[in-house]
C-alpha cells in the first residue's frame, strides 16, 4: 500500500495489482449524518450527486459510467459519504474525470431533490417488507437510545419519512460548499493502476480544490436502558419471528476490542460456535443463528440473531438468554478460545487476497484515525488475546441484565409469551411504519 | 498434451490403483495470464487446476451434476436437503467436525444448490488445501445418516423455507411464477422443495440419492490458487482414487411444451405494496441466443441508465426497483422481470408499461450506444467476478457443469463483444412475445399496509 498527499491536501492510498484489467476506486468524503442541518440532508446530497452537473441529463452520470465499463455506488454513514466505483483499466482517466465532475459541480436542482425525496420515501416504505431490516432498526433504537427515536445514534442516517420532508435545496448547497475541501477527501485506488498516473489524474481533475480544514467528529454516548425489555414489531400472518437479542457492544478504540472479537467469534459468529450448535444443530430451531459485535466511534450494538417459528420463539429466546448468561458468568472454554483465534488468524489472508480488499481495510483504518498499516497488526493483536483477557472483556462489555429483546412477527401470538421471559420488565408493541 | 503433463501423469500413475490412474485431457488459457488444466481420474472424477500465486490462498470446490431438475414429484427439494446433510458426519469425522476442522484453519466453507447442480466450496490458506481434499473426499464416500439427524435438519430446512418463501414476498412470487411457467419440466418446482415434500423425506430416500449422484463420474473438482500441481494431484488420487463409478439413472425429464398463450396468476400476500413479475421463455445457457439475450436484458434492466429503470423508477416514479435476469440454466428457462411498486400504484399499470417498453424495442430497435454500454458493463461484470480464487473456481465449476466448458466465461466475454444490432432484433422478435409470457400480480392482504 502506498500513501501520498496531493497538493490540494487530500490523502491518497494506492494498491497495485495486475491480476485483472480493472481499477477499483473509492472516495471517502468527511460529511455524513452528523453534519446534517436537517436529518437526511447528507443522504439527499449523496443522491443528488448522481443527478449530475448543470446542463447534464439527470441520468448522464450513470450513462457515461456504463459506457466506460464502470459502475458506481454511493453510500452514507453517520460520519461520511463513500463513493465506490470500478472501471475497465483502459478507461480510468475519463472515469476519474466523471467522478470529479459529479462531486465538484453537482447541479443540486430543486426538481431533482423533490424527485429523490419521493424516491427515498418509497424506498423507506419498502422496508416494511424486510423483517430483518425492521428488527435492526428497532434494535438500534432500543439499545442505543433507550427505545427513543430522537437519540442521535438511533436516528437512521438517511433520515426518516418526517425529516426528509424538511430537507431543502439550500441545506444541500450549504453542506456541499462547506465540506468539499481537499482535507476532507480521501482517495483510494486498487488494481491495474500506476500510482503516478492516478495522482496526476487527481491533480488534473481536483487540483483547484481549496485545502480547507478537517473537521472533528464528536458523537454522543449511547443510552442503554436498565433491565430487559421486549419490543414486538407487529407484522401480519408471519410464520416465524425475526429475533434480535442485544445489548451494547464495543468501540473501535476500546483496548479490549481484539479480546471481544475473539470472544464473540467463539460464542456466535461461526458454524462451530456455541450459538449455532445449540440453536440450529442441536434443536433445528432456526436456519441462521449468529451473533454480531458492532464496533464504532461510540459503542455499537452486540446482538444474537435467529429466526425461529412462532411456536419456538419463546424457547429460542430463553435459550439464547441462558447462553449469554452462562458465557458472561463462566467465560469460554480453553478449546473455544484457541479455536476462535485459529480461525481469525487463519482466515485473515482471505480478507487481504485482492488489492481491492487490502485497500478497503486501509481506508477503514484511516477513516477511523488509525495509520493505514494498522490492518497488518491484526494477527498480532488477535494472537495476544488469552482466556483471561477474553473473559474479562465480555464481563466488562456485555450486560445480560440489560437487554433489548426485539421480535418481528405477529404480536398477538408473540407478545404474551415473550413477556414471560425471565427478568422482562415490559413489552412494547411497535407498528412497523413507526420505524420509518 | 505437453511433455511435462505426460511425464507427470506417468509419475503419478506408477503406484496408483486402477481407479486412481490420472490423465490430462485438456489445457486451455484461462484469461491472459492463467491456464486451466483438466485431468480425469479413471473412476470418472474430473479435476480442473489453475495455479495462481496472486495471493497465498486456495479455493477448493466440488461440483455435482445433480440439482432439483433431477428430483421426482413428491420428493422435490431432495438435492437441496442433501446438501445440508453433507455437513452431518462420517465414521472418521463425526457430526460438527467438518466445520470445526475447516473453520479452525480459517476456511470459509459452505454449499449451494440450484436446478442443475450442487456445489460445495472451501476458500482457505493455501497450505491447508490437503485438509479440504481429505474432508471432501471422505464425506463423498462415507456419509453416515440416521433418523435423528434427518429430523433435526428437516426443521432447519423448514425454517429456511419459511424465511425465504413463506414470509418473503419476493421468494413467494418467484416460486409461483416458475410453477405457472413450467407445468411439465422440473424447473417448475422450487429448489428448496414443496413444504409437504420436505416433511416426507426418509433416510432411505436420502441414501438412494447419495449412492447414485455422489459418485466420481458425476463430480468435478476445481482447485484455484497457490498450489503445487503434482503434489495436489497426488493428494486427489489418494483421496478419491478408491471411489467407484455409479450407474446414474436420472428420472426422465418431461420437455416443457412451447407456450402459445399468455398465463396470469393473482396472489394475495401480507405486503405493503403491489408487486408484478413476468417470465418470458428463454434459451438454455449453451444456446447461441443466450449471450445476445443477456445483452438485451442488460439494455432493458442493467443499471440506472437502462430503459426500464429510466422509465419506471426515474421518469414515471411508479416503482422503487425493477429488475430483469436471464436464468443461467442448462435447459430453456426464463427471462424474469419484476418490480417493487410504490404504494398506491397498481400492478396492472406497471405491467402495461413493461409491455409498452418491449413494444418500443420491437418498433425502434436498439442504438449502437446502448449496445456499447451493455457490452462494457457485461465485460466489467465478467472481469470482476474473476478477481478472487473463489470467483475463478466458481466460474470454472459452473461452466463445466452447465455447458461443459470450464473456460466458457471467456468465450462469453468474446461473444458479448461480438453481438450486433441484428442479433438483438432477432432476440426481441423471437423471445419478447406476450403469448409466451407468464405474469404474477401480487396484492396486499387486508390490513397488511399498516
Amino acid at each position: 500500500m502506498k500513501r501520498y498527499r496531493t497538493r490540494f491536501g487530500s490523502d491518497v492510498l494506492v494498491e497495485e495489482s495486475r491480476a485483472v484489467p480493472v481499477v477499483d476506486l473509492a472516495i471517502v468524503w468527511d460529511v455524513g449524518a452528523i453534519d446534517d442541518p436537517v436529518l437526511g440532508s447528507a443522504r439527499m446530497l449523496a443522491r443528488l450527486l448522481r443527478r449530475g452537473s448543470r446542463g447534464m441529463d439527470p441520468t448522464a452520470i450513470d450513462e457515461v459510467a456504463a459506457l466506460l465499463g464502470g459502475r458506481l455506488g454511493i453510500s452514507i454513514s453517520r460520519t461520511m459519504i463513500r463513493i465506490q466505483g470500478s472501471v475497465l483499466a483502459r478507461n480510468l482517466a475519463p472515469f476519474v474525470a466523471l467522478l470529479a465532475k459529479m462531486l465538484r459541480k453537482p447541479a443540486l436542482r430543486a426538481a431533482d431533490l423533490k424527485r429523490e425525496k419521493r424516491r427515498v420515501t418509497a424506498e423507506l416504505e419498502g422496508l416494511l417488507d424486510d423483517d430483518s431490516a425492521l428488527a435492526g432498526r428497532m434494535l438500534r433504537r432500543a439499545v442505543l437510545g433507550g427505545g427513543r427515536d430522537d437519540h442521535p445514534l438511533t436516528q437512521p442516517v438517511g433520515g426518516t419519512l418526517a425529516s426528509l420532508r424538511e430537507v431543502q435545496r439550500s441545506h444541500l448547497v450549504e453542506l456541499h460548499g462547506e465540506a468539499l475541501v481537499g482535507r476532507r477527501l480521501l482517495f483510494g485506488a486498487a488494481g491495474d493502476v500506476d500510482p503516478e498516473v492516478f495522482l496526476a489524474l487527481l491533480e488534473e481533475t481536483f487540483g483547484t480544490l481549496a485545502k480547507g480544514r478537517t473537521r472533528a467528529v464528536k458523537l454522543p454516548k449511547p443510552e442503554l436502558p436498565e433491565g430487559r425489555h421486549v419490543y414486538v414489531v407487529d407484522k401480519d400472518e408471519r410464520s416465524q419471528t425475526q429475533l434480535a437479542i442485544g445489548t451494547l457492544g464495543s468501540r473501535v478504540r476500546d483496548p479490549d476490542l481484539a479480546a471481544m472479537v475473539v470472544a464473540d467469534t467463539a460464542f456466535g459468529s461461526l458454524f462451530s460456535s456455541r450459538l449455532m450448535q445449540e440453536v440450529r444443530e442441536s434443536r433445528g430451531w432456526s436456519y441462521s443463528a449468529y451473533s454480531h459485535l458492532g464496533a464504532g466511534r461510540q459503542r455499537e450494538t452486540w446482538a444474537m440473531w435467529t429466526h425461529p417459528s412462532v411456536a419456538n420463539a419463546y424457547d429460542c429466546a430463553a435459550l439464547e438468554i441462558g447462553l449469554l448468561e452462562d458465557w458472561t458468568a463462566h467465560g469460554l472454554r480453553p478449546e473455544e478460545l484457541r479455536f476462535a483465534k485459529e480461525y481469525l488468524i487463519g482466515s485473515r489472508c482471505l480478507d487481504e487476497d485482492t488489492a481491492s480488499r487490502r485497500l478497503d481495510l486501509a481506508l477503514d483504518a484511516v477513516t477511523l484515525g488509525f495509520p493505514e498499516d494498522r490492518p497488518q497488526g491484526y494477527v498480532q493483536r488477535i494472537g495476544a488475546v488469552d482466556g483471561e483477557a477474553a473473559d474479562a472483556a465480555v464481563r466488562k462489555r456485555l450486560e445480560p441484565a440489560h437487554l433489548a429483546i426485539v421480535a418481528v412477527g405477529t404480536a398477538s401470538a408473540l407478545a404474551p409469551r415473550l413477556e414471560a421471559l425471565p427478568g422482562v420488565r415490559d413489552v412494547t408493541v411497535v407498528k412497523p411504519r413507526d420505524l420509518l | 498434451m505437453s511433455i511435462d503433463a505426460k511425464k507427470l501423469a506417468q509419475r503419478l500413475n506408477r503406484h496408483a490403483p486402477k481407479n486412481a490412474q490420472i490423465r490430462l485431457v485438456a489445457e486451455k488459457p484461462f484469461g491472459p495470464q492463467l491456464t486451466v488444466r483438466t485431468w480425469n481420474l479413471a473412476n470418472g472424477l474430473r479435476v480442473h487446476v489453475v495455479p495462481d500465486d496472486s495471493a497465498p490462498v486456495a479455493a477448493f470446490q466440488t461440483w455435482l451434476r445433480v440439482g432439483s431438475r433431477d428430483e421426482t414429484p413428491g420428493k422435490t427439494g431432495l438435492a437441496h436437503f442433501f446438501e445440508h446433510l453433507m455437513f452431518k458426519g462420517t465414521p472418521s469425522h463425526p457430526q460438527g467436525e467438518l466445520d470445526k476442522l475447516l473453520e479452525g484453519v480459517g476456511a470459509e466453507t459452505n454449499a449451494a444448490t440450484w436446478t442443475d447442480w450442487t456445489h460445495y466450496y472451501e476458500t482457505l490458506p493455501a497450505a491447508q488445501l490437503p485438509l479440504a481434499i481429505t474432508l471432501e473426499a471422505d464425506r463423498m464416500q462415507y456419509l453416515a445418516l440416521d433418523t435423528e439427524q434427518l429430523d433435526s435438519e428437516r426443521e432447519v430446512v423448514i425454517s429456511e423455507r419459511r424465511d425465504r418463501v413463506e414470509d418473503d414476498v419476493e421468494g413467494m412470487t418467484s416460486e409461483v411464477l416458475f410453477r405457472q411457467a413450467f407445468r411439465e419440466h422440473p424447473y417448475g418446482w422450487p429448489t428448496i422443495g414443496w413444504m409437504a415434500d420436505i416433511e416426507s423425506y426418509t433416510v432411505e430416500d436420502c441414501l438412494r440419492f447419495y449412492r447414485q449422484y455422489y459418485a466420481p463420474n458425476n463430480a468435478t473438482v476445481v482447485v484455484v490458487g497457490e498450489v503445487d500441481e503434482p503434489i495436489l494431484l497426488g493428494l486427489i488420487q489418494e483421496a478419491y482414487g478408491g471411489m467407484r463409478r455409479s450407474r446414474i439413472r436420472r428420472p426422465a425429464r418431461a420437455a416443457e411444451p412451447p407456450q402459445t398463450r399468455a398465463r396470469r396468476k393473482r396472489l394475495r400476500f401480507p405486503t405493503h405494496a403491489e408487486k408484478v413479475a413476468i417470465g418470458l421463455r428463454s434459451p438454455g445457457l449453451g444456446d447461441p441466443d443466450w449471450v445476445p439475450f443477456a445483452v438485451l436484458n442488460d439494455i432493458l434492466f442493467g443499471g440506472r441508465s437502462s430503459r426500464m429503470i429510466r422509465r419506471l423508477v426515474l421518469q414515471d416514479e411508479l416503482v422503487t426497483e425493477c429488475w430483469g435476469a436471464l436464468t443461467p440454466f442448462g435447459e430453456p428457462g426464463l427471462m424474469e422481470m419484476g418490480a417493487d411498486l410504490r404504494e398506491g400504484v397498481t400492478a396492472e399499470r406497471v405491467e402495461t408499461i413493461l409491455w409498452e417498453e418491449i413494444g418500443r424495442l420491437h418498433r425502434e430497435g436498439v442504438s449502437e450506444r446502448e449496445l456499447l454500454k451493455s457490452q462494457s458493463r457485461l465485460e466489467l461484470g465478467v472481469l470482476t467476478s474473476l478477481e478472487t480464487a473463489g470467483g475463478k473456481a466458481e466460474q470454472i465449476g459452473f461452466d463445466d457443469t452447465v455447458v461443459g466448458d470450464p473456460t466458457a466465461s471467456f468465450a462469453r466475454l468474446d461473444a458479448y463483444r461480438a453481438v450486433t444490432l441484428d442479433d438483438l432484433r432477432h432476440i426481441a422478435g423471437t423471445y419478447l412475445r406476450r403469448r409466451s409470457s407468464t405474469t404474477v400480480l401480487v396484492r396486499p392482504t387486508a390490513g397488511s399496509q399498516r
